[in-house]
């Protein structure tokens, strides 16, 4: 079944300056949705709003056309991987899987390495080894939509193959909302792509918009 | 441009996000309520409870202490102590540990169901040796 995540109508203000506005995006079952954007244009902001973690000026944000003012109360809606770490650190990697209701033999299946790992505290790992057990565990929580914040970031190339390949098997039933700077990864599993600039999003319709709107040179 | 072929390019800009329309904020409606497993919610909470345990226990410890030994008139000052010292682990714990919140908030367990559940905990722990102590000594 095809469920949609929309939001528009977002305007939000950091004092007299004016982050966001006249903001719309959407995202659906069976598509990635990239966002991209320079430093500073509110991209975090945009999520953070969107999760209800961040009030704004104004914001309406529907899943299935039913609005949701705090999408954070509902994890079977949306999940959300901030830029930074989050899991707390004295969290073993058994015990994250079972509260995500995960199965590590299987994540093994795909990153071997971690192997002798599971009874590992998450503080015990490697900065890359932590963001990609976050990464994935959020990709594959069993939500109807997931915002990933950087998910590529801290990731050695291999893994970031991976990831992409996870991302298009969870796409099946599930959409993705992304934004990372690694611009050519993004475009590469995005179905759909937005610039984030002067606080507006714009839908591109080729690689090229990217260039023309300022964000980076192809 | 006629009327018609307006209307048509306006509405394929819109399918095609290129432009937005916005409505007036619909009324909220609410999904049904998420069911979550029970004893999951509580093992997350004792997981965030585990992050202060330690400092409020020890302040725990240390009010019965004095308690015993000085007696009854000083639970006044015990009491607030109490309260005040939760308000600093509050604090301290909502600017340190800010980024961990996302980890419950993805499991469905708010930040004010932490705290109030942690605190009421602890505070209801704490009473309840006062008053054992009292009944005690």
């Amino acid at each position: 079944m095809t469920h949609t995540f929309e939001a528009d109508g977002i305007i939000l203000d950091f004092g007299t300056r004016r982050i966001l506005s006249n903001i719309y995006f959407k995202c659906e079952t069976g598509k990635i949705t990239g966002i991209l954007g320079r430093n500073g244009q509110g991209k975090t902001c945009l999520m953070n709003v969107a999760y209800g973690s961040l009030n704004a000026v104004s914001k309406s944000v529907r899943f299935d056309n039913l609005s949701v003012f705090e999408a954070f109360k509902r994890p079977d809606l949306l999940t959300y991987l901030p830029q930074f770490n989050f899991i707390p650190s004295f969290l073993s990697l058994t015990r994250i899987f079972t509260d995500f209701d995960l199965n590590y033999d299987e994540f093994v299946i795909l990153f071997p390495e971690f192997k002798a790992k599971s009874d590992f505290i998450i503080k015990k790992l490697s900065g890359g080894q932590r963001r990609l057990i976050e990464v994935y565990v959020m990709i594959k929580s069993k939500a109807k939509f997931s915002m990933l914040d950087e998910p590529f970031s801290h990731l050695m190339p291999l893994q970031i193959e991976k990831i992409k390949e996870i991302l298009h098997n969870e796409k099946k039933t599930k959409g993705f909302l992304i934004t990372d700077h690694m611009f050519r990864q993004v475009t590469d599993i995005c179905d759909n792509l937005y610039v984030l600039t002067d606080g507006k999003v714009h839908l591109t319709n080729d690689i090229t918009d990217i260039e023309t709107l300022g964000y980076a040179r192809l | 441009m006629n009327k018609t072929s307006a209307i048509l390019q306006l509405s394929a800009l819109v399918t095609s996000g290129r432009i937005s329309i916005s409505l007036p904020s619909p009324s909220p409606v609410r999904y049904l309520p998420l069911i979550m497993n029970p004893l999951k919610i509580l093992n997350l909470i004792l997981t965030f409870y585990r992050s202060f345990f330690l400092a409020t226990s020890l302040i725990t410890i240390a009010c019965i202490s004095i308690f015993w030994k000085y007696g009854i008139s000083t639970f006044s000052t015990l009491f607030w102590f109490k309260i005040i010292t939760l308000a600093i682990v509050y604090y301290f714990i909502r600017t340190t540990k800010t980024k961990e919140f996302y980890y419950y908030q993805n499991l469905g367990v708010s930040k004010v169901l932490l705290w109030t559940s942690t605190l009421t905990f602890d505070f209801v722990i704490f009473l309840c040796s006062l008053i054992l102590t009292y009944k005690i000594r």
